[in-house]
């Protein structure tokens, strides 16, 4: 029962649109409404495929693609490289009062999303907190030029995702058991290999998950690139979103949704084979 | 002496764990401390290995100072009670652990370990596909890696099935005589202390309340909390005297008249409880045949059986 309702949810809510999304995919943008058509839906053969071969072919795209993973990449290193000493830190707390710091922690994520990523424009921008501070120092004469950089960029993407690398890794530290990391001291070993032979491989699978659980989202992301980043940072995101909207070309947005998608299958199905 | 502890203290927040513990442990010896949970016999392995630092006394290793120390830095080896081996590492690696520490890695010394504890071709295995009894030989072949003068063992049987656990003390006892290791094995399994150690300490409410070989503990327990632990024995009050009287040293036949409460087969022996005339209730074992529950008999002993307690 539960699960055929399972496998209906899936069919009609991701199963349907994505076959929508895949038909429009070979279809050539027209003037009207729908701004395109399929051919193959209208008895005409396959057609051209003409937004495929326009993916494959322009390196605009394919940049955009390879762009998008590696900020996703680096994001996720870095929300995952984050969250150990955050939970580490956390789990020092004695218990009575972990809730409570826990709450603090994530406290600043009960905020909207928008408006902490507008947060960092404030702090960032030439007139901005960080700039008046280091002014007002006497560090610096001229403002620096922080907001819409790649590192703006990349503090916001982290900032945004870091409660989905954070909180697998804090289970999986909070379950692990102390006496492995005693015998780890006993039989010699300093603070930093005790983390490195036994603390992070034995939590090794939930940093793994906080690492895709931020990767896949992130790569879609274009919020954050759009508000932050520099104005010439093409990401997947970005592109899909200016053909949609800006060039209404659907076709080729859809092809470039599906390939996106294509390319993050992949980690999924290589967490599945991951040993456990 | 391989070790020294000289008036320990330490409490956790509110809750004493120890309240003046002393005690030495000569080169080669294998040392019980046996008490109930709370008792602190866990807290002096913890406080000797460096896990914890103790609020006063004094902890020497081999003569040497090792207060401040880190475990690290500790001669000592710590065999865990849930074995802790690490789940990533093969069993060879497990073993190998404390030795590529100290940069000694040698394959062949980690097979000659494994093969002392019996475990010769398990080097490539992961602790989770052993079994119990396996895990902790692996766990003491790692602990004996780098020939630690001493090794604490915190309920070393505790997680066996009870019939590998005398083989496996067995084990122990012969493993810490060949190696000359000095043992300090912790366990609330009074027939574990006894049959294992050179010396048995009992520690009660985080004090020492005595100490010595297992027969000479065993035959002369000190007080009531002894007695009563190490074998459930009789308490008598006589003449404003309390005495231990064990059950295996009355015997029937003798001048005391009493009734036959119940009976318990032992295997070996049977565990009677008797109502005597004067009204106490003595457990006696007999080797049988045993009287039926209900029957009359007879019961004395020796007077020299009476440990007088303080």
């Amino acid at each position: 029962m539960i699960r055929a309702i399972a496998a209906l949810w899936l069919a009609l809510l991701v199963g349907a649109p994505l076959l929508v999304v895949a038909a429009m995919s070979l279809g050539v943008p027209v003037d009207g409404l729908p701004p395109y058509r399929i051919p193959l839906l209208a008895g005409e053969g396959m057609g051209e495929a003409e937004a495929w071969s326009v993916l494959t072919e322009d390196g605009h795209f394919l940049w955009a693609l390879w762009r998008s993973l590696w900020l996703a990449g680096v994001s996720a290193l870095g929300c995952v490289a984050l969250s150990y000493p955050m939970a580490l830190g956390l789990l020092r707390v004695p218990p009575r009062r972990r809730m409570a710091v826990l709450g603090l922690v994530l406290l600043p994520f009960t905020v909207g999303f928008v408006l902490r990523m507008a947060g960092w424009v404030g702090l960032l921008r030439d007139s901005g907190l960080v700039n008046q501070a280091l002014i007002g120092l006497g560090l610096i004469t001229d403002p620096l030029p922080m907001l819409y950089s790649e590192g703006a960029m990349l503090a916001g993407m982290i900032h945004g995702y870091l409660p989905f690398a954070f909180m697998p890794v804090l289970a999986a530290l909070s379950a692990r058991d102390p006496a492995l990391e005693q015998a780890a001291a006993d039989l010699g070993a300093g603070r930093l290999t005790i983390f490195r032979t036994v603390t992070l491989p034995v939590t090794a699978r939930a940093g793994l998950a906080g690492f895709l659980l931020v990767f896949i989202p992130a790569a879609g992301e274009f919020v954050i690139p759009e508000l932050l980043g520099p104005p010439e940072a093409l990401l997947a995101g970005r592109a899909i979103w200016q053909e949609f909207f800006s060039s209404r070309d659907w076709p080729l947005a859809a092809a470039a949704s599906m390939a996106l998608l294509g390319v993050l299958i992949l980690p999924i199905l290589l967490w599945q084979r991951a040993p456990r | 002496m391989s070790l020294l502890v000289e008036g320990l203290f330490k409490r956790f927040g509110d809750v004493p764990a120890l309240e003046g513990v002393s005690l030495a442990v000569a080169q080669g010896e294998f040392v019980s401390l046996l008490g109930r949970s709370g008792s602190g016999k866990s807290t002096i392995l913890r406080l000797v290995a460096g896990f914890e630092a103790p609020d006063a006394g004094r902890i020497a290793i081999e003569g040497r100072d090792m207060a401040g120390l880190p475990p690290q830095a500790r001669p000592c080896a710590m065999m865990f009670q849930s074995y802790a081996l690490f789940p990533h590492l093969s069993v060879h690696e497990n073993v190998a652990y404390g030795l590529r520490r100290a940069g000694q890695y040698d394959a062949g010394r980690v097979e000659e370990l494994l093969r002392l504890v019996g475990m010769a071709g398990y080097g490539a295995r992961r602790p989770a596909q052993l079994s119990g009894g396996q895990q902790q030989r692996v766990a003491l072949a790692r602990a004996l890696a780098r020939r630690p003068p001493l090794l604490l063992l915190d309920e070393p049987l505790a997680a066996l099935d009870a019939g590998l656990r005398a083989a496996t003390g067995a084990e122990l006892r012969r493993l810490q005589r060949e190696t000359g290791t000095s043992f300090v094995l912790v366990t609330h399994d009074q027939a574990e202390a006894l049959a294992l150690s050179d010396r048995i300490v009992l520690l009660e409410g985080g004090r020492i309340v005595q100490q010595g070989p297992p027969a000479e503990v065993y035959a002369r327990p000190a007080t009531r909390f002894v007695a009563e632990f190490l074998g459930a024995a009789n308490i008598l009050t006589e003449g404003g005297r309390e005495y231990a009287l064990r059950p295996e040293d009355i015997r029937l036949g003798g001048e005391l008249p009493a009734q036959v409460l119940s009976r318990q087969f032992r295997g070996e022996s049977w565990m009677l409880e008797c109502l005597t005339g004067d009204g106490r209730v003595l457990r006696v074992s007999t080797p049988g045949p045993a009287p039926m529950e209900g029957n009359a008999v007879m019961l004395g002993w020796p007077a020299t059986a009476l440990a007088p307690l303080s």
